[in-house]
């Protein structure tokens, strides 16, 4: 079931086009990352799909509800933490939690329920009394969740929500984020790219107002997969000896030397990895380290991000 | 929905020393006034002897007292106006409030009322000159009650120009000079009125300008003209507050 359907989503500001004709869709309970360079449209998308700013042209339907149609019925379902912090510093955590409960209608009578649910989540309890100008740029990020989740929306937008916390604290949110996904659909937007590696089921990547591509995870890494590497780290190596032993060798293309260790470019995408070991003990290298090498997230952004920048 | 924004807005005055300070001054200020007119009215008194006092009236004093303390409003309704809107959207909160059901209407009311009642509050302050001059023997209120009838429309209007030129900037300093420079226009083009001898322009200018009202009333003149007059002006000035909300989405 889809909870988000973007159709020709287009934005213009005069003549320019933050957002150009992209479609892509969220499905329910699936935790959806939305990467793209600074610039690239993605904070203008998700505006339009929490409704605060209408597209030029186009659509977006949250649970089948046309969002230009039904602003009020997507306000209540769409939990948006924004990369600027909306936060009123004079006030008190759980004061501010109540006030963002109030606006989005939660019942008088739920109020304390809500706010003591969402404190615990975001391990905000010992700080609920204190002044939100008086916490640390960790906490005000955590209060800025926990206004995203106070009233309980179906859907959930967090564009950064890992900004300025410390390692313990992103595993933390990782940790929530994670937690959420059993009740909620969510949209990630993060630099993190690791971090969205690690969460997200689901990948939409933009550039300039355009989707660069969009499915599951699994499937873009599929997609992008490069040929079969292996990193190796040897003990005592030696260039001389390596080559010789490519000139022999039927299973490895190439060889690249990355610090310490070396990254062999294999002929065949099938798994030859155990031959291979065979080979290079046979021929006397001494392994320490030996793994296949993964395609990152990361290689994979930088890669469309450069080739859609190409092709303009 | 409002009673939240209001209360919220409320409690965001008096958190701050702004409503504190704005008021200490301007009660200092009203005293320093209010006694200096008094002190001349009973200087005159004396010097006119039994017979010259008859001549003296208390009336003219009030009325003076009460142009006073409208243009000290003039100064100090834009300053605690200033922040209304301004601020939310500096501190990017405007977005948790658009984020949220919530009618364009529903917040620029909420912090109209909100702004007004600190300024009634702050007005408040003068209700001790008439207290102590009913200690002093004083029975005819009407120049009171006239004069801060005057006032407070004026207060709900400048109260509307500050809330309106709040909304186009996230720049404070330049809400304020904007609210001081449209509050000073609506006296000043009262002026314009003498350069002309069309009938139409004459009256347009009488009409527009704040001070014909204000005169009006403030010497017990209450005709439904004047209250119409601040019913559109206030009206216009929060619908293009509204407009400039709305200008989020062009």
């Amino acid at each position: 079931m889809k909870s988000i359907v973007v159709e020709n989503l287009t934005k213009e500001y005069g003549p320019h086009k933050a957002v150009d004709n992209i479609s892509f869709s969220v499905s329910h309970g699936r935790i959806h990352g939305f990467l793209g360079p600074n610039g690239a449209g993605k904070s203008t998308t998700m505006k339009m799909m929490s409704a605060l700013l209408p597209p030029t042209s186009g659509d977006v339907f949250i649970q089948g509800k046309r969002v230009t149609q039904f602003q009020n019925y997507i306000k209540s379902v769409i939990g948006i933490l924004p990369e600027e912090l909306p936060l009123y510093l004079n006030m008190r955590v759980a004061e501010y939690l109540k006030f963002v409960a109030q606006i989005n209608r939660v019942q008088e009578k739920d109020l304390a329920v809500s706010i003591k649910r969402t404190l615990k989540q975001t391990r905000l309890e010992d700080v609920a009394h204190r002044l939100i100008g008086n916490l640390s740029r960790g906490y005000k990020q955590r209060v800025g969740v926990a206004s995203a989740l106070v009233f309980n929306p179906e859907i959930i937008i967090l564009d950064e929500p890992t900004l300025g916390l410390d390692p313990a604290s992103i595993k933390d949110m990782r940790n929530l984020i994670l937690e959420l996904k059993k009740n909620h659909t969510i949209i990630l937007s993060s630099h993190l790219l690791h971090e969205v590696g690690q969460l997200c089921d689901d990948l939409t990547i933009i550039n300039k107002g355009r989707i660069v591509t969009s499915g599951s995870y699994e499937n873009i890494l599929r997609e992008f997969k490069k040929s079969n590497q292996i990193e190796i780290e040897f003990k005592d190596f030696k260039k001389e000896k390596m080559d010789d032993f490519i000139k022999k060798n039927s299973l490895v293309d190439s060889y690249e030397i990355h610090l310490d260790k070396v990254n062999l470019k294999l002929k065949t995408d099938e798994e030859v990895r155990d031959e291979l070991i065979k080979d290079l003990v046979q021929h006397d290298f001494k392994i320490l380290n030996f793994s296949a090498k993964k395609t990152e997230l990361e290689e994979i952004f930088l890669e469309v991000t450069k080739n859609d920048e190409n092709s303009l | 929905m409002m009673k939240i924004l209001y209360k919220k807005e409320i409690k965001s005055y008096f958190a701050s020393p702004l409503a504190y300070v704005v008021s200490a001054l301007f009660a200092i200020t009203c005293g320093w006034i209010f006694f200096n007119s008094i002190a001349r009215y009973i200087l005159d008194l004396n010097n006119a002897g039994p017979m010259g006092a008859q001549n003296i009236k208390f009336g003219p004093v009030v009325f003076q007292i009460f142009g006073n303390i409208n243009l000290l409003l003039l100064f100090f309704v834009p300053i605690l106006t200033m922040r209304l809107i301004s601020e939310e959207k500096k501190l990017r909160t405007i977005d948790l409030l658009y984020s949220a059901p919530l009618s364009d209407w529903s917040l620029i009311l909420s912090k109209y009322f909100a702004a007004l009642t600190v300024i009634v509050f702050m007005l408040s302050t003068t209700l001790m000159f008439p207290l102590v001059l009913t200690f002093s023997g004083l029975e005819d209120y009407s120049y009171f009650i006239s004069g801060y009838l005057g006032v407070f429309l004026n207060i709900t209007l400048y109260t509307a120009i500050g809330l309106m030129c709040s909304s186009f900037s996230e720049n404070q300093i330049i809400c304020v000079v904007v609210s001081l420079v449209l509050s000073f226009f609506l006296w000043l083009i009262t002026w314009a009125s003498h350069t002309t001898e069309n009938f139409y322009l004459v009256e347009l200018y009488r009409y527009i300008g704040i001070s014909v009202h204000f005169d009006m009333i403030r010497n017990g003149i209450l005709e439904l003209y004047h209250f119409f007059y601040y019913l559109n002006a206030l009206f216009l000035c929060l619908l293009v507050t509204k407009k400039v909300l709305e200008s989020r989405n062009w």
